[in-house]
């Protein structure tokens, strides 16, 4: 191991933390921004009676204290284990259930790589760490720094791999509850979860087929590229029609409106976490607004061009015939070439969690607006349309890059 | 499937423009409602002229119990007795209420009256507002236009079961 490998080790460590606290307090936002948005959406006002007494007014920030109101009532509620149950898998399942979402955000590009040309940094000067690599250097005259906490080659695979592990979490937490409604909720999971992962992953091929890559970075950085100088060649224009059919799978596969069946209140009253409460409860609630930032978030990767600002990036500017690199310009000499890109990472960032952030309400319109689909739809929905049209939409984009590229 | 399945057309088919138009709506209560809610937003919007229509705030919440829903005035709250002009009950404690209550929740006990110009009057009156199904039936039978239920009153909240039982005092003095 070398100093450079150290530095990025100790970036992606720090990087994982923020995004695990970052996705967390988000989940926990989402609570209130659901219970608000569906208020407005209904013309009511939603939670506004949380509030702090501090010096003798009642302070409720519009609402915002719901969520910590609502964690110190679940904190206090009791942890109940219904009779029959199995008391192992039941305590396990929501951990699995909330694990699995949050494992799935580590391949996920939040900013974009971040090129330093500063200055090399002997390990003597590095205080304490550096007697451990005697001779070695920390090459930050040339050195690109990775916002991910692990940029792998197979990162689609590997979200499908986890995603769909997430089954079990929810299988299990319906077998072990010991009750019909439970079991029946899981049932329907399971068979929703194992049949629109087959078409969730055959809608993403079209985009790895146009961007020649499995890996999250690589596809976001090739959706830097423009068309006709102009035009950025995000995933919404080159893969339009997979696009919509990744939402609707996106959909069914988080198990929202309005493919919610394993949950469906008015049927199965919970569904498979219908057992549970305190703690274990939050979590299930958890694990689900997780989920929904991880599909945003993925959308946002694959479709929205990830960090991508279209036209710039950290090197240089490129618009029609505009095009040149960063150095030189008045605004590298006022920011400095380093702080100028320091300062793009944090715009890529931006951007990206403003996308996130439209799709998270996207999703919740989309979960207020309508009813839940019958069960023979969901599953016509998913095998004879949505699979078929996956499909067709491969073969398309497969026969359309031949020819784009002179293969035939 | 019903008997007579509605036929959609392949515009409805698709799906999609069907789902865009439902989030137009829902889309439309949301800002609409919203861009009323915040306050500055409120403000600009009150103070630019033509953009009057984007405000449309059809919240319907009333902030109870601070914000009370107004109420029609024949609507029937907790009872009341009325009182004469020298502040005595005008009840005679001739139990048509009693008698005519479908739920059994009035309890008088008659007593003679010390005033001459009247026979009877209760000496115990109560009310059992758990029983009662506020049907108004006493207050048509009342001959005397003695037991009313004017008082608007809903907040019928209290900490003992017993509570509940309400005396001729606290009828009297609502």
């Amino acid at each position: 191991m070398t100093l450079d490998i150290l530095f990025q080790m100790v970036v992606s460590a720090l990087w994982a933390l923020a995004i695990f606290a970052g996705v967390a307090n988000l989940a926990g936002l989402c609570t209130w921004v659901e219970r608000k948005l569906s208020s407005m959406i209904q013309d009511r006002i939603g939670p506004n009676r949380a509030n702090v007494r501090l010096f003798g007014t009642n302070i409720t920030a519009i609402g915002l204290l719901h969520p910590i109101a609502d964690a110190v009532k679940m904190f206090m509620k009791e942890d109940f284990v219904p009779a029959g149950a199995n008391r192992v898998l039941h305590t396990l399942a929501p951990m699995i259930c909330l694990f699995i979402p949050f494992v799935v955000f580590c391949v996920v590009p939040f900013v974009g790589p971040l090129h330093i040309q500063w200055k090399d940094i002997p390990a003597s000067d590095i205080w304490l760490i550096g007697s451990l690599f005697p001779g070695d250097v920390l090459h930050l005259s040339d050195y690109t720094l990775y916002f991910m906490v692990a940029d792998l080659d197979m990162g689609m695979l590997y979200v499908f791999g986890i995603a769909s592990l997430g089954v079990y979490g929810v299988l299990l937490a319906g077998y072990s509850s010991n009750n019909k409604f439970s079991f029946l909720g899981a049932l329907r999971a399971a068979n929703q979860m194992i049949g629109y992962e087959v078409a969730l992953g055959l809608t993403a091929v079209g985009v790895f087929m146009v961007y020649g890559s499995l890996s999250l970075n690589t596809i976001v950085e090739q959706q830097g590229k423009l068309l006709w100088g102009v035009i950025p060649l995000w995933g919404i224009f080159t893969q339009f029609p997979a696009f919509l059919l990744f939402v609707a799978c996106g959909m069914a596969e988080i198990k929202k409106i309005p493919f919610d069946l394993p949950e469906g209140e008015s049927e199965i009253i919970a569904g498979y976490f219908l057992e549970y409460s305190s703690l274990k409860f939050t979590m299930f609630l958890f694990a689900e607004y997780v989920e929904m930032i991880l599909l945003s978030a993925l959308i946002t990767t694959l479709f929205f061009g990830g960090w991508q600002i279209p036209w710039i990036d950290g090197e240089g500017y490129r618009f029609w015939h505009w095009a040149g690199p960063w150095a030189g310009t008045w605004l590298a000499q006022t920011f400095g070439l380093n702080g100028l890109r320091i300062l793009i990472a944090l715009l890529q960032g931006l951007k990206f969690t403003v996308f996130l952030c439209v799709w998270i309400y996207l999703l919740f319109m989309i979960r207020w607006t309508f009813p839940r689909v019958r069960y023979d739809q969901l599953m016509k929905i998913g095998w004879k349309m949505i699979l078929p049209l996956a499909l067709l939409n491969i073969v398309a984009t497969g026969a359309f890059l031949a020819v784009w590229r002179g293969w035939i | 499937m019903g008997k007579n399945p509605k036929k959609y057309t392949p515009w409805e088919r698709v799906y999609y423009p069907e789902v865009g138009r439902g989030l137009g709506i829902t889309t439309r209560h949301f800002w609409g409602n919203l861009l009323g809610f915040i306050p500055v937003v409120n403000w600009i919007i009150r103070k630019t002229p033509g953009l009057n229509s984007l405000l449309k705030q059809e919240i319907v919440t009333f902030q109870w119990p601070e914000q009370k829903r107004p109420i029609s005035e024949r609507w029937r709250g907790r009872h009341r007795l009325n009182k004469r002009e020298d502040g005595r009950e005008k009840c005679v404690a001739c139990m048509c209420c009693a008698t005519i209550c479908p739920s059994e929740c009035i309890h008088i006990v008659a007593a003679e009256s010390d005033d001459p110009a009247v026979e009877k009057y209760p000496a115990v009156f109560e009310i059992d507002l758990f029983r009662c199904v506020y049907c108004g039936m006493c207050v048509e039978a009342c001959p005397c236009n003695a037991i009313l239920m004017d008082t608007q009153d809903m907040l019928l909240s209290r900490y003992t079961p017993d509570d509940f039982v309400i005396t001729k005092k606290q009828l009297l003095d609502w």
